[in-house]
């Protein structure tokens, strides 16, 4: 038995802090930064492929598409993280009221199963490859069950190819490509060591390439972003990846800690396999706040090094995307207006700065909780713009403020000019 | 200064780009059609800078969408 199914993912909002939606309109670079926002997430592609042939697949992105509460679905699977989470609901709650069957997954979900059970008729926690078939079963036979939890952790390499031809081509041409799953370094405001456990684990080259080719068959110039939360922690596998993507010809961004600029073979292979950008979780520049974030201090021990080690990479003409978070119990106005400094004094080829966001799932939540601390704001402004707790040394509106301002220095005309001069001279070197 | 032909400039962003020579047309769209990013964008004024013993004017880059402006980019600096 099967049926027509729709995979949603829910309309997601950057922000609903008003003056921070202005300063993100008036930004020269902004429709190159949504665009960068604005991939198709993996889950529901594998979860597309998952599903036996004889279903009807709809894809549905509310980003950019109306859904019809009224279409026949014979069951609808939603994905959403915490951001999306409060529409999500409202989706789930609109659905069942029209009788049609609901399930709820990613990373929400997974922590907080009994709050979305409220909402969807199914949960599903965990990993997709783990419950998605039993779900299917439990449909077929009119049994689904309220929650859905792996009885095993879920075998990468027997995941199957995402579904890409589903995307729209013409909306989408940042694609994901999974090689590894998981993170040992379990950071205070991370969830993913939470669900994925310390487990690390990769596909085998093969089932990446071959992902890789489906893409390249389907975009004429995709920019290929590995989805991978560090696709360099297994340093030998990621340097038999990187070899292989020499002769692909492709333009790709990877996620990595800063110990890669260490690895001089690997960045000479990146280089020559067309690595455009490698985005890195700094986070602070503050010793304090890195001495908090892992047992391992990880982050801590390269701080004295950041600026050496960027410059290294990127003389390669290889871009760094720095990620840093603000809001954290050492920051200050003080050290807020460092970060603006270390970014522009290093030419960082991109930003991504974000402010502390407890979600649900986190140590940081825990800690925050314990302390009273968490303002009472939905799940819509958990999106990393907006503060949803009291910080430790400013007032929620003072780091709000502070981060508005940081966003209109590192992504202001004069500092983009400059980053860009720095880069058309390296280039000039490189030849 | 050098003198340039719009077929030097095509060859650059093919090179850059690797993008075949065949699709680089004046009209086409650096991101959304050739897939070319802002880095890349920045190596290609820097081969033009260095081919053609120029300086252009950084902030002009964000304004460049399409291959022609490329070559407008060129013509404003070369006349």
């Amino acid at each position: 038995m099967s049926g027509r199914i729709a995979f949603i993912n829910p309309k997601g909002q950057q922000t609903t802090d008003p003056e921070f939606a202005r300063i993100l309109g008036t930004m020269i670079n902004s429709k190159s930064y949504r665009q960068a926002y604005s991939g198709f997430g993996l889950s529901l592609l594998i979860l597309a492929a998952l599903t036996p042939e004889d279903w009807d697949r709809e894809l549905i992105d509310e980003n950019y598409q109306r859904i019809d509460f009224d279409r026949p679905f014979g069951l609808v699977a939603v994905t959403a993280n915490t951001q999306q989470a409060t529409r999500a609901y409202q989706i789930g709650e609109e659905f069942g009221r029209r009788g049609v069957p609901t399930v709820l997954g990613g990373i929400h979900a997974t922590v907080l199963p009994e709050e979305a059970g409220e909402h969807f008729q199914s949960v599903a926690v965990g990993e997709a490859e783990s419950v998605w078939p039993r779900i299917l079963k439990d449909w077929e036979h009119g049994d689904l069950k309220p929650f859905y939890r792996p009885e095993a952790p879920a075998d990468l390499s027997a995941s199957p190819p995402p579904r890409y031809e589903l995307l729209d081509r013409e909306r989408y041409n940042t694609i994901w490509v999974q090689a590894t799953r998981g993170c040992p370094y379990d950071c205070s405001f991370c969830v993913a060591s939470k669900i994925f456990g310390r487990r690390y684990q990769v596909r085998p080259i093969e089932q990446v390439l071959r992902d890789i080719e489906r893409v390249k068959a389907l975009w004429k110039s995709p920019n290929i972003s590995f989805a991978d939360d560090n696709l360099f922690v297994r340093r030998q596998y990621a340097r038999d990846l990187i070899r292989e993507l020499k002769g692909l010809n492709i333009r790709y961004l990877v996620q990595s800690d800063i110990s890669i600029a260490e690895d001089d073979e690997l960045l000479k292979s990146l280089q020559e396999s067309n690595c455009g950008m490698i985005f890195i979780g700094f986070e602070s520049v503050s010793a304090e706040a890195l001495k908090g974030i892992n047992k391992k201090r990880t982050k801590y021990q390269y701080l004295a090094r950041y600026s050496s080690l960027i410059q290294k990479i990127q003389t390669m003409g290889i871009g760094v995307y720095g990620a840093f978070i603000i809001g954290f119990d050492q920051d200050t106005p003080e050290t807020i207006e460092r970060l603006g400094d270390f970014i522009a004094s290093n030419h960082l080829y991109a930003s991504q700065i974000t402010i502390l966001t407890p979600y649900p799932g986190s140590r940081v939540r825990e800690a925050l909780a314990a302390e009273g601390r968490l303002l009472a704001r939905d799940w819509s402004h958990y999106n990393c713009t907006e503060v949803t707790f009291v910080p430790r040394q400013l007032t929620p509106d003072q780091l709000q403020q502070a981060y508005n301002r940081l966003h209109q220095r590192v992504y202001g005309p004069e500092q983009l000019k400059r980053s860009s001069r720095y880069f058309i001279d390296i280039f000039k070197r490189l030849g | 200064m050098e003198r340039y032909s719009r077929d030097d400039i095509f060859d650059i962003i093919s090179e850059i780009s690797r993008i075949d020579r065949s699709e680089i047309t004046p009209e086409v769209l650096i991101r959304e059609e050739l897939g070319i990013d802002s880095l890349q964008a920045m190596a290609i004024v820097a081969r033009l800078e260095k081919r053609f013993s120029i300086r252009l004017d950084e902030s002009k880059l964000f304004e460049v969408a399409t291959v022609g402006d490329f070559v407008r980019l060129l013509q404003e600096k070369l006349g």
